[in-house]
This record gives structure tokens, C-alpha cells and sequence, in this order.
């Protein structure tokens, strides 16, 4: 009876056209994955053309704990503004041979983001703009000789960081020149504290011997060694994909702006597997001295190659009392050792309009150009 | 908890689901326990600030029907009391700190006492988010209640209508009769609502966050180094602070009524293109409309409004002006903002009046040209008082006023506006408009039928609207810059 009373129903409601027949399952779905398929191809090439999450640039490294992703294209805006590809190594420059060319100096820059200089052109970063010069004047005498000045420089690096960076890739290019570029902070950062081992980021620190040598401590990238294996559909995304990009900037944009974010991101986070970091089996180090025996191990290695090395000290425009010591302590290991030795202080000081020279807390074209000028006669 | 976090994002959604499978007699308690967890999560303490309030309008507005002999002077002391709170939390500081000033300049000159020897007496009191909000409703409540509207009678009812969350920080400036009517009709559940809801929210982050905020860091530079500007970068500075204030009002209240929507209630709106205001009298018709109504209602006309003598009018208009002025602020710069606004709408009123009797220029009046210069030279005027709006100091805006006329070197400013996502997330947005425009205004009945046909495509394929929403939603996240911004309108 009731089934009867349906069928009329189903009947009377086809034929006035009230009731809307039964799409097929696959109908929706097929329309939903279309759409779908559209938009994320739509947003890709619309943020490819905007220059949007595309700030994502580093990939897992197993002695670095980061590398810069080679051939990635970043747009940087975060301060200033930059569109540039890494090289096919990875390196903020033109693309570069592992060979020496003939009648080529070749200088290799290492540091930290100064050094990498995003929130500029590439063809405005200090070192191209000295090879440039260089170049020029080169021509301009009539001289065979060519100058290559290549950027090693990879944002959050430490010195131990900048050091493994010279002895794993920089090296094989066999530079000439050396120029460690000093920030504040980047001997601090090669040294970890015993409370901070469970939380650090991966990434190798050191330490002295009784000795007095340098020693690796990789025991926080061992314990985080799963994340840094290769993740063949994570290493795609991380190359190619601009929403990953926008998701991991989003994320990273709550965890310093939303406390309630913060929140749960740790309680989501103490529900994950809980690593073990081996304790360290080292007294607490002392960062001058690290920091010291680092760059007498850099400076004897450039040497034992037939190379050179000058160290450019960041500006210490405020005075900080850890950049004053360590100025004090590499301007006179630069005497005693025999390396070149460039303090960028007194000349961004008493720059007329100082304030063109930064973009917040890097340098601008205007800086880098500075920066150029000093570096010019030490590789001349 | 602002519109724009991460815990408004999760509070929203779980507000809806909660509100709709509910049984409809529960909805109402749910959204005031909704409404108070919203306010307490910035500062729990005043909640029960917002709770007195409601619980004391509510008795005046019960007191003004049942002791009709004596209504006028529950109103007097009914207007006293929600302004006396007002005065307090907002210009207690502002009136000691001027009082102060004053005293301290006159004993410098009389006595020559040392001017390091005064100390400042200002009260450590933080101003309740919304209060000049909350205050302008209940004044209205009482005032209505009082010219003859029914009082609300369900305390409930009543204490929603001034806690609502979707306008209870910001507005828009609610009307009782509105609100309580839509409370007895039950709100029901419709798609379309929905859909609307939905759309509003995220157009209102968008205006907020790719807009308003990106054109925050340009503003903010400028205005943090004036002497630093050039003549270009003043200009990008001043005129970009007229639009951040707009796409950050206008993005606030957009969320409001979207999520308002989500829950089945319709909150007014707040802004009709008001950059394409012919006049100052206008522009006050398509910008912060509720406000603007408030203050015409509860102030302009019982003043006389306009139906006086030209004298009088026109000190109507200038104290309604300066009066609004200082609601926005307890500051001297907000109240030389009034009364720049007023001397405009006072003048424009002149202009406009001189025009249509002079035989040559009221021939002009109705060409195209003589409407679109009202247009532009409302929005130069609104550029002027946007710099004393924004400066922090008489003095800066001043800086600034003298910088938009003379040539300086700079660059600075200019140089962080073409380096950001603005030129390109100013496009999309004006091809957005310019799109809609066309199309609402379409001649050919080819263009509808293709824009019905996509409507209902989109209407009856939900995977498709989910995909389209979170694309969008992924547009908002892909410019936005790194750092939240709060909204201007929050410290009103």
C-alpha cells in the first residue's frame, strides 16, 4: 500500500516536474573533482604570476639540518622585494661550473641571510655587484683575468653551519678568496645549551675537546633523522607547489601571531612522538672560544687549498657587547693568523643617510652597494 | 577575539553547527553564551561591565513604559548614566590629561615653577572593546522606548540584542525594532543565506587582510618617517590611508553580517561606495551608515536638525560633526577631524545651495563633468582629513599636510607600495567590482541568462561551492602579510 502510495507519488511528482530526478553518484563527485582540478590549477598559475608562496625555499639536509632548494624560484617579500631563482646548486647566484674557468679568481662568499640577500635583486647582492666592478676594470686595463664571486650565504645559518657549507660544496669550486661574512648571533647559534637540545631546530651544533679541537655534535639531527629522509611526495610539493607554499606560511604566520594557536599546536604536538635527544657529553661551551677554534680551522683549511680568507664583520651599529668582543677577538687573530680582516661598523655609521643602507634588519641595494665598494680592494 | 584569528575561525563554525541542530528554543541562549565567550575571551572582567549595562537599560526601558508621568526624567537619567559610563572609560583620561595640560601651562607662566614637577594624573582604566558602540544601541533603546516603541519585555532578548557578536565590537549601530523583530520571526535555515554569509565573510577578509592590512605597512612607514617622505610617497601614504581605514571598516563589518547571515539574522549595512560620493553630504549617506543615522536620529535633529534658521543649522551640523568626531576618539585630533568634516558639510551645503540658484552654474550641474569633479574633490577632501585622522600629533599632520605640496626627494614609500602584493591585489579587486558592475548593468539578455545558468550551477553543486570557497579562502591566505593586524575601529 504504501509503496503504491510512493510510486503515485514519485509519479505525479515526475510528471508536473516537482521532484528532481536522482543524479548519478559519480555526477557530483565528477563535477567536485573537475572544480577542483580547475581551482588548484587556476590558484598555481595565478600565484605563479603574483609571486605568492613562493618564500618557501629550504629542503631537509642531513649535516646542514637546511639547504636552499636547488633551482627554486623565490619571490621574497617579507622585507623588500626579490624574484630570482637558486642556481642548480642551490646557491643564491648565476649558475656556476665546478670547474675553474682559466685566468679566473674565484671568491667564494659564505654567511648567513646578510650574505644571502633576498630582499634584493640578485644582480644588486654585494657579490655580484663587486664581481661586476671587477670585472669592469678589468676589462678596462686590458687584463685576461675574470672575477667570479660566488654566494654561499643561506638565511638562519650558524658559523659551524657556514664552515661545513665551505668544506661540502663551496670547496669544490676551488675558490681563491674566502669571505666569511660575520653576523651577530652566528657563533651563539653554532653552540647549544643542555635545556635547549629537546626543542631545537635540526641542525649541527659543536663543541671543544679537552683538546681544544672542534667536535660535531649531531645528536639532534640523529634523534630528528626521520624528518629529514628524503619524502619524494613532500620534496615535490616543497619544489613545486605554490599553496604548499601559502599553507606553510600560514602556519608559520599563526604560530607568531595566534597565542591560542600556539596552544594547540604544543598540546597537538605532545600527543606526537616524543623525541629522545642523547644528552651532551660536554661542559656548557663558551662561544668565543667555539667561535675562535672555528675560524682557525676555516682559515687553515682556505690556506692548506692555496686560497685566502678575509672575514667582514656585520655592523654593530648599537654596540652589542657579544659583537664588540668578538671584533676585538677576530681583528687580532686576523694579525696573528694572517687573514684579511673587513669591519663594516664605521663605514655604515657614518654613512650620511644610514637609514638607506637597511631594509629593517638587512641590507638594501644602497647597503649592498656599500658593501661592494669596501669588499672591492680585498679582491683586487 | 577578533574576526580576523585563528580562534574565530574555529569559534564560527562551531557557533553555526551548535545553533542549527539545536532545538530553536535553546538558539537564542546559545548565541548569548555565545556572545559573552566572545567579549570575555579578550577580557573576562568586562563582561560583567557589558551585563550591568544591558541589566540597567533594561529596567529603564521597563521603568519608561510603566511610569509614563515620570518618563522624561528616567530618560534624562537613563541618557546620564549610559553616558556618564562612556565618559568614564573613554575621556576621564582625555579630560585630566587637557585639564592638567592647561594647569600646568598656566603655573609655568604665572609662577614660573618648574614644568617637570607636575605629575600626569591619569587613571589606569582600559577602554571596554565596543563601549562607544554598545552605548550609541542602548541610548537609542532608551530614547525609542521612551519617543513610544514598545520596551522589550524578555531580558533574554534584550541582552542578546546588545551582546550579539557579529556587531557587538565594532557595529554596525543596530536598531532594537530590527533585531527583536527578526528574534520573534525564528530564523530559519536557507541555502541562499548561507551562500551570502559565507561569500560576505570572505570578501570581508579579503578587504581586510590582502587590502586593508597590506596597505597598513605602506600607511604606517609613511606616517612613522614623515620628514623621511617625498612628494609621491605622501601622496601614496595619505590616500592609502583612506582606503585602508575603508577596506578595514568595510572588511569588519562584511564578517559581522556574513557571519550574522550564517546564523539566519540580516545586520544593516554600513557602506554604500562611498568614494563615489558627488559631495560631503553624500559621502555621509554612503559611509559608516549606521553611525551617520545615529547621530542624524539622536542628535542633528533633536537639535533642530536643518528645519531652523541657516545659522542655526549650521552649528547643528558643526557640533553633530565634532561631537562624532570625538566618539571616534578621546584625542584633539579626532576633534579637529569633526570639525573639519562639519566646515566641509557645512560649506558643501553652501556650495551646493549657491549653485542651484546661479542661472550658468546650475545649467552645468547636470553634466557628467561637474558630478565627477564633486567626486574627486570629496576625495581630496577626504584625503585631508584622513592625515588628521591618522597623525599622532597636531604637528605630524601638519608635516604631512605641507609634504603633499611640496617636491622632496624620498622614495621610500613608494618603493614598499610597488614592492608589495598591493598593485596586484588592487587589480584583482577592481576587476572584481568592475565585473560585477558590468554585469548587474548588462543590457543583453545573453550575459544574464549565462550568469543565472552559472548561478544555479554553483547553487546546486555543493562539492563545487566547497572547492570554489576554499580557493578563495586560499587567495586571502596567499597575500596575506605575516603579521595580524587588529582592526582600526576596535580602539572606538
Amino acid at each position: 500500500m504504501q509503496t503504491a502510495t510512493r510510486i503515485e507519488k514519485e509519479k505525479a511528482g515526475t510528471a508536473t516536474g516537482s521532484v528532481k530526478p536522482r543524479q548519478p553518484w559519480w555526477k557530483p563527485v565528477g563535477e567536485t573533482v573537475l572544480a577542483l582540478a580547475a581551482t588548484v590549477f587556476l590558484l598555481e598559475s595565478f600565484f605563479n604570476f603574483a609571486g605568492i608562496g613562493q618564500q618557501e625555499f629550504f629542503e631537509p639536509d642531513p649535516l646542514l639540518g637546511a639547504r636552499h632548494i636547488p633551482s627554486k624560484q623565490v619571490t621574497w617579500r617579507m622585507e623588500g622585494l626579490s624574484r630570482d631563482s637558486f642556481n642548480s646548486f642551490g646557491m643564491r647566484d648565476y649558475e656556476r661550473t665546478l670547474a675553474k674557468p682559466q685566468d679566473t679568481v674565484r671568491v667564494a662568499v659564505l654567511g648567513d641571510s646578510g650574505a644571502e640577500g633576498l630582499q634584493v635583486p640578485l644582480k644588486n647582492t654585494f657579490p655580484i655587484v663587486v664581481q661586476d666592478m671587477l670585472n669592469e676594470e678589468a676589462k678596462k686595463r686590458g687584463l685576461q683575468k675574470r672575477f667570479e664571486v660566488m654566494n654561499f650565504g643561506c638565511a638562519g645559518y650558524s658559523m659551524l653551519q657556514e664552515i661545513l657549507q665551505y668544506e661540502t660544496l663551496a670547496a669544490k669550486f676551488s675558490p681563491d678568496i674566502v669571505v666569511l661574512f660575520y653576523n651577530r648571533m652566528d657563533a651563539t647559534e653554532s653552540i647549544i645549551d643542555g635545556s635547549m637540545r629537546s626543542i631545537a631546530d635540526p641542525k649541527p651544533f659543536c663543541y671543544l675537546s679537552p683538546e681544544g679541537e672542534v667536535k660535531l655534535d649531531t645528536a639532534i639531527l640523529e634523534a630528528r633523522a626521520d624528518e629529514l629522509k628524503p619524502n619524494a611526495v613532500l620534496d615535490w610539493l616543497r619544489r613545486n607547489s605554490r599553496l604548499y607554499g601559502v599553507v606553510n606560511q600560514t602556519l608559520f604566520s599563526l604560530s607568531i601571531n595566534d597565542k591560542h594557536f600556539v596552544k594547540w599546536k604544543h598540546m597537538f604536538e605532545k600527543g606526537a612522538k616524543v623525541r629522545k635527544v642523547a644528552p651532551a657529553t660536554y661542559p656548557a661551551q663558551n662561544e668565543d672560544q667555539v667561535a675562535a677554534k672555528l675560524l682557525e680551522r676555516l682559515n687553515n683549511d682556505v690556506k692548506s687549498k692555496g686560497g685566502r680568507l678575509i672575514v667582514m664583520m656585520f655592523p654593530n651599529l648599537i654596540d652589542y657587547p657579544d659583537l664588540t668582543r668578538q671584533q676585538k677577538l677576530f681583528s687580532g687573530m686576523a694579525e696573528a693568523q694572517g687573514f684579511g680582516y673587513l669591519d663594516l661598523s664605521d663605514p655604515v655609521k657614518n654613512y650620511k643617510r644610514k637609514e638607506e643602507l637597511l631594509i629593517e634588519y638587512h641590507f638594501s641595494t644602497k647597503g649592498h652597494k656599500l658593501i661592494a665598494d669596501l669588499l672591492k680592494p680585498y679582491l683586487q | 577575539m577578533l574576526f580576523n584569528s585563528f580562534t574565530y575561525m574555529l569559534f564560527l563554525p562551531a557557533v553555526v553547527v551548535l545553533y542549527w541542530v539545536m532545538p530553536n528554543r535553546f538558539r537564542t541562549t546559545l548565541l548569548l553564551v555565545a556572545s559573552y565567550l566572545f567579549y570575555m575571551n579578550w577580557k573576562p572582567a568586562y563582561g560583567l561591565l557589558i551585563f550591568a549595562l544591558t541589566l540597567v537599560n533594561y529596567a529603564i526601558g521597563l521603568s519608561l513604559e510603566k511610569f509614563a508621568a515620570k518618563k522624561k526624567a528616567i530618560l534624562i537619567g537613563g541618557l546620564i548614566f549610559n553616558l556618564g559610563c562612556l565618559c568614564f572609560f573613554k575621556y576621564a583620561n582625555f579630560l585630566l590629561e587637557s585639564l592638567f595640560s592647561s594647569l600646568k601651562g598656566l603655573s609655568v607662566l604665572v609662577s614660573h615653577a618648574p614644568a617637570d614637577s607636575w605629575t600626569s594624573p591619569a587613571l589606569k582604566i582600559i577602554l571596554p572593546l565596543g563601549i562607544s558602540f554598545f552605548t550609541f544601541e542602548f541610548i537609542h533603546y532608551i530614547v525609542d522606548v521612551y519617543r513610544g516603541s514598545a520596551a522589550v519585555k524578555n531580558f533574554r532578548d534584550f541582552a542578546l540584542f546588545a551582546a550579539f557578536f557579529p556587531s557587538q565590537i565594532a557595529g554596525p549601530i543596530k536598531r532594537f525594532q530590527d533585531f527583536t523583530h527578526q528574534l520573534l520571526e525564528k530564523p530559519v535555515f536557507r541555502g541562499e543565506n548561507f551562500r551570502e554569509g559565507l561569500f560576505l565573510i570572505l570578501q570581508g577578509l579579503f578587504k581586510k587582510i590582502v587590502l586593508g592590512d597590506n596597505m597598513g605597512y605602506v600607511v604606517n612607514t609613511g606616517f612613522n618617517h614623515a620628514s623621511r617622505m617625498g612628494l609621491v610617497d605622501t601622496w601614496i601614504a595619505v590616500a592609502g590611508f583612506t582606503f585602508q581605514i575603508f577596506f578595514d571598516f568595510s572588511g569588519y563589518t562584511d564578517i559581522g553580517r556574513g557571519s550574522a547571515l550564517l546564523l539566519g539574522y540580516k545586520v544593516p549595512e554600513n557602506f554604500n561606495w562611498p568614494f563615489l560620493a558627488a559631495n560631503l553630504t553624500d559621502f555621509w549617506r554612503r559611509w559608516h551608515i549606521s553611525l551617520s543615522t545615529w547621530l542624524r536620529d539622536y542628535l542633528f535633529i533633536p537639535l533642530g536638525g536643518s528645519r531652523v534658521s541657516a545659522q542655526r543649522a549650521r552649528f547643528n551640523t558643526m557640533l553633530t560633526m565634532v561631537l562624532g568626531g570625538l566618539w571616534h576618539g578621546a584625542a584633539w585630533h579626532y576633534v579637529i577631524w569633526g570639525a573639519f568634516h562639519g566646515t566641509g558639510l557645512v560649506l558643501s551645503k553652501e556650495w551646493t545651495d549657491f549653485a542651484s540658484r546661479h542661472p550658468v552654474l546650475s545649467k552645468l550641474r547636470p553634466h557628467p563633468i561637474w558630478h565627477w569633479s564633486g567626486v574627486a574633490l570629496t576625495m581630496l577632501f577626504l584625503f585631508m582629513a584622513g592625515i588628521l585622522f591618522r597623525a599622532e600629533t597636531i604637528p605630524q599632520a601638519l608635516t604631512i599636510a605641507h609634504k603633499l605640496v611640496v617636491p622632496a626627494a624620498g622614495g621610500e614609500v613608494t618603493t614598499m607600495f610597488l614592492n608589495s602584493t598591493l598593485p596586484v591585489s588592487l587589480s584583482l579587486y577592481l576587476l572584481y567590482l568592475a565585473a560585477k558592475t558590468l554585469i548587474e548593468r548588462a543590457r543583453q539578455p545573453q550575459i544574464h541568462t549565462a550568469v543565472s545558468l552559472a548561478r544555479r550551477y554553483f547553487e546546486n553543486s555543493i562539492g563545487t561551492q566547497v572547492v570554489v570557497y576554499t580557493g578563495v579562502a586560499f587567495v586571502i591566505l596567499g597575500f596575506a602579510p605575516l603579521h595580524v593586524a587588529p582592526f582600526i575601529y576596535f580602539q572606538f
